[in-house]
């Protein structure tokens, strides 16, 4: 039976840091409600989109190191799977499904599966759900606010409810016009990952024709 | 002979024997206030089990095992194909549960990263798969690693890129995570009451499922303390009521009626866990203890008011009884601190015995009616029968089981109690004895001195008679099966073994009953020694076992050391590679044998000591504190079938050190012992149910000397045959049967020999007393009454005590009467 329990304690351990940190559970003083000025939803609807492709540029903080990272390579998001193929500094794909998240280097193959650990799919749906921008999902786990900039992007501030997810984002900020164009993850940590997206391929407006055409 | 006891002395003895009851009872009562029945069964369990162990050791293992896991449940849910109405039945078994107020659920704690990062970690925990890999890996293959640590988002990094940039302790985390037979799932049913989804995640909300069976969901509760103990079935009816809440949920939750009738019949709960053993030994205990207690108790008194004919003489020998029974209670209690349950129930068939010096008391009293000539007349033979009695029941005070040991002192002092009872105190209740026999007693007088006898057979009946009890025998004795009885001790309802045994095989549960105790100097020692036991286990295809061990979790120092030497190598290689990307190299572990490494305690401060806490059985500290002479941990083992023991403990030399180890400056060795808990239980049970009948076969040896020295060669026969008989006849009994023999039959065994010789004796000597032959027809019912009665009983060890009574009395009583003499002896 003592095996079970310590199934029961090792299974709530944070085999990846934010992955087992995407539990919903509030913080008391944040549980203000999802409630979303009117102005705010307006605009955090318009940065969803159902496909989306293009180009992007990482720039990543990594404790205990002098320089940033960058990573620069291509993206697609379709349906709910997104693939991130990093070209440089190293030849990678990164496959994020709601099956879990499967790492391609060369020869190396390190699949994450969401059957194994939840917070696998949870963290999977989060991260497909900021980059394509439905919002709305992601709105259980984080306390949300749009804006517009000066210059006529719309900008997300995303802050996580839950301590346990706050202990490990401290806030999500993305930035766009009809899309997502720009991420900025900062951990808790003070690590900071900012994602910019170029050449940027909206088929929305085709995949909803298509999908019109096909209903008809 | 002179008898001691005069008028004068009575009356002494009368005062003297209130003063020790007194006492003895008062002792008694201040030990039950403080620790009243013990229900665990544990209670009957032999004291020293694993010899092969020092007692401090074997001590240490016991409460390890005994106590992990006292409090607490695990539930299976399953609705086979239906994760969604698992969760719903899930939902409601829980809330019904914890609506009862018996249960509280496990808290189950959000361990944060940082619990995680262990300071030495780096380079040290790896799994042997990345250990096969680093050993041939090439510099490509190595930056396909680096590159899948730096991009991956979901990158644990638990001791950060610089520490960790391989993602080796991530990934031996992981390891240990994967190998547990539960994880956690979603709850689709959570938000049923939560629209918003902004309620606070509480523990019951926490799902755990079979790994790859989402429709399969595991729950562990604790049960509040004292719940399971009361005899009352709480925790039991509480299950049942949970199941019926989680049947009702599916029925009021699927749309259709069909579909609800499915799911809820496609239902299966299993429960298992200690306190449901308790809860069903407590509440059958109890059970038994009014059903058989109260038949016993109300046969006895009818058949004694048939045979008295007065209320007053039931009252007298009732009184004289529970006296007894007090002071035999108190001093059972005096010298144990508490009593077995079962150790009551038995106690309650003394009753049968005691009430004969009653009986005989005031069987006499018509015919002897001065009560001081009569105690003179009856208290050689009263105390005679009162001590081979005694001395049969003192047979279980010599026997290695504390439940047992009980049962002896308790039968042994009371009996001699209720005659002391009947000898000092009934003389001065003399006017309420009867003055005239009852019809009954002029019926035994008259007819049980012409039941037939043997001598009065013609030739062929006793050729014939003699055969068919040679056959009955020899046949009888053919078909015995031997048996320990190591599962007779409880009662197990069929559903609860099998709940128990599904759960077991489904989580993976190590066993309680087979594990190997390393010992050594260090705790590096042991450790080194539990490398190479697991090494030898995993390396036979054949023993099909999973081990949970420290030394998967704490590697010894040379294999810490190697491993750092490996990473430390693989990372100097990524070095300029990293030095590209992020403008430094990693820290390189050192693997140099003064180097801070991963300890016991380090690992054991984190959550993954909540698995392996009860695996260190003694540590460095207590042996440098003088309380320990050597450090000692636990390897358990899930999954071990008989098939394997002969495999386990050629383990043993296995795993001891090949050459010189961290111990072999010391005086202490490493040892590896496999110990097999049933196996040693089996063995000990054994021995003594041989010994057993050994000391019945012994005592009827020196009863036969004494037979010879009294009746002469001629006559001798007569008073022990229908003991021998008695004897052999119910072990012949057993074996027609197909009942196995076990040391609760052979311990039953030594009662009918002193039981049966006193009967031999009785009718030898008084062949024609119609009133002694009554007297001992009264005894033979009695005793059936309240012995015969635990036959009744769902303890299959009291089961068989009471089938070899009820047998072996009927084979005495009927060879006493067929034996006895045409006339008395000279």
């Amino acid at each position: 039976m003592r095996h079970v329990f310590f199934a029961l304690t090792l299974l709530t351990l944070p085999v990846a840091a934010p992955l087992a940190a995407t539990d919903t559970a509030p913080v008391e003083s944040a549980a203000s409600g999802t409630e979303v000025r009117a102005d705010s939803a307006e605009l955090l609807g318009l940065l969803r989109a159902e496909q989306l492709s293009g180009r992007f540029r990482e720039e990543k903080t990594v404790a205990g190191f002098p320089k940033p990272m960058i990573s620069t390579g291509t993206f697609r998001f379709a349906g709910s799977e997104l693939r991130w193929t990093t070209e440089s500094p190293f030849a990678s794909e990164i496959r994020v499904s709601p099956a879990g998240i499967e790492t391609i280097s060369g020869e190396t193959r390190r699949m994450l599966s969401a059957e194994d650990i939840p917070a696998v799919g949870r963290f999977a749906r989060m991260l497909a759900d900021f980059l394509s921008g439905h919002l709305d999902a992601v709105r259980e786990a984080f306390e949300l606010s749009a804006e517009r900039t000066t210059d006529g992007r719309i900008a997300v501030t995303a802050l996580p409810r839950s301590k346990a997810l706050g202990g490990t984002i401290r806030e999500v900020r993305l930035y766009g016009r009809t899309h997502v164009e720009e991420v900025v993850l900062t951990t808790a940590s003070g690590e900071v990952s900012r994602m910019r997206f170029t050449d940027v391929r909206d088929s929305d407006s085709a995949s909803s024709a298509a999908s019109a055409h096909q209903s008809i | 002979m002179k008898f001691p006891f005069g008028p004068r002395s009575s009356a002494f003895g009368a005062v003297l024997l209130a003063i020790a009851f007194g006492a003895i009872v008062l002792c008694g009562l201040s030990k039950f206030a403080r620790n009243p029945f013990d229900t665990q069964l544990l209670a009957l369990l032999p004291e020293r089990l694993m010899e092969e162990l020092s007692p401090e050791l074997e001590a240490r293992v016991k409460a390890k095992l005994t106590t992990a896991e006292a409090d607490r449940i695990t539930v299976l849910v399953e609705v086979p194909g239906n994760p969604e109405a698992a969760r719903i039945a899930r939902r409601a078994y829980l809330t019904s549960l914890l609506d009862s107020g018996l249960f509280a659920i496990e808290p189950v704690e959000n361990a944060d990263v940082k619990a995680l990062a262990l300071e030495n970690a780096a380079g040290r925990l790896i799994t042997s798969e990345d250990r096969a890999f680093l050993e041939n890996a090439s510099s490509a293959a190595l930056d396909e690693r680096l590159a899948a640590t730096l991009l991956n988002p979901a990158g644990p990094g638990i001791l950060g890129i610089a520490r960790d940039p391989l993602g080796l302790y991530d990934r031996w985390v992981l390891e240990k995570a994967a190998t547990l037979p539960v994880h956690e799932v979603e709850d689709s049913t959570r938000n049923a009451d939560d629209t918003d989804g902004t309620a606070p995640k509480t523990d019951a909300d926490r799902v755990f499922a079979l790994r790859g069976r989402d429709d399969a969901l595991v729950v562990t509760l604790r049960v509040l303390s004292g719940a399971a103990e009361t005899g009352e079935g709480r925790v039991g009816r509480a299950l049942q009521e949970a199941r019926r809440s989680a049947q009702n949920a599916l029925r009021g939750s699927e749309g259709s009626t069909s579909g609800a009738d499915a799911a809820a019949s496609a239902l299966r709960i299993d429960a298992a866990g200690v306190p449901l053993f308790t809860d069903a030994a407590a509440t059958r205990a109890r059970d038994e203890l009014g059903r058989i207690g109260a038949f016993s108790t109300a046969g006895v008194l009818l058949f004694a008011l048939a045979f008295f004919g007065r209320i007053a003489t039931l009252v007298l020998l009732a009184g004289s009884v529970a006296a007894g029974f007090a002071a035999g209670l108190g001093a059972a209690l005096g010298l144990f601190d508490s009593l077995a349950l079962v150790t009551f129930v038995f106690g309650a068939t003394l009753i049968g015995v005691a009430v004969d010096y009653g009986a005989h008391w005031f069987a006499f009293a018509p015919s002897i009616p001065d009560p001081i000539a009569r105690r003179r007349a009856l208290a050689p033979g009263l105390l005679t029968a009162a001590l081979s009695s005694a001395l049969a029941y003192g047979v279980l005070i010599a026997t290695p089981l504390p439940g047992l040991r009980q049962m002896g002192l308790l039968a042994a002092s009371g009996l001699l109690a209720t005659l002391a009872v009947v000898l000092f105190w009934l003389p001065y209740a003399d006017r309420w004895a009867p003055r005239r026999d009852t019809r009954l007693v002029r019926f035994l007088e008259t007819r049980l001195p012409r039941l037939p006898r043997w001598d009065e057979l013609p030739r062929l009946g006793q050729a014939a008679l003699a055969l068919g009890a040679v056959a009955f025998l020899a046949v009888g004795a053919a078909r015995i099966e031997w048996a320990s009885g190591i599962r007779d001790l409880q009662f197990v309802p069929a559903g609860l073994a099998e709940a128990q045994t599904r759960l077991s095989t489904a989580l993976r549960l190590p066993s309680p009953a087979q594990i190997f105790v390393v010992s050594g100097a260090t705790e590096d020692s042991v450790l080194a020694a539990e490398e190479r036991l697991l090494t030898a286990l995993r390396a036979d295809p054949t023993l099909d076992i999973q081990p949970l061990a420290m030394a998967d979790y704490v590697p010894s120092a040379a294999r810490q050391a190697e491993d750092a030497r490996l990473v430390r190598e693989a990372l100097r290689r990524i070095t300029p590679r990293m030095t590209d990307v992020l403008g430094a190299g990693p820290q390189l572990p050192d693997p140099s044998p003064e180097a801070p490494r991963v300890t016991a305690d380090a690992v054991l401060a984190t959550p993954f000591g909540a698995a392996l806490g009860h695996l260190r059985l003694t540590s460095e500290a207590d042996v440098a504190a003088g309380v320990e002479k050597t450090v000692a941990h636990l390897v358990m083992l899930s999954g071990v079938r008989a098939e394997h023991l002969e495999k386990l403990r050629a383990l043993e030399s296995v795993a001891r050190a090949d050459g010189p180890d961290a111990s072999a400056t010391s005086d202490i060795a490493t040892r590896v012992r496999f110990v097999n808990l049933t196996g040693d239980m089996e063995t000990i049970l054994t021995r003594y149910r041989n010994r057993v009948l050994e000391s019945a076969l012994a005592g009827f040896g020196l009863l036969a000397l004494v037979a010879l020295r009294i009746f002469g060669l001629h006559n001798a026969w007569r008073a022990l045959l229908p003991a021998l008989f008695g004897m052999l006849g119910a072990l012949a009994a057993f074996g027609w049967a197909g009942i196995p023999v076990t040391l609760f039959t052979t311990l039953a065994i030594v009662l009918v020999l002193g039981l049966g010789v006193d009967y031999g004796i009785f009718l030898t000597r008084s062949p024609t007393d119609g009133r002694t032959a009554a007297a001992v027809l009264f005894s033979g019912v009695t005793t059936l009454l309240s012995f015969g009665l635990l036959a009744a009983s769902e303890t299959p060890a009291l089961a068989a005590f009471g089938w070899t009574v009820v047998y072996g009395l009927c084979l005495v009583w009927t060879v006493a009467q067929l034996v006895r003499p045409r006339k008395p002896l000279a």
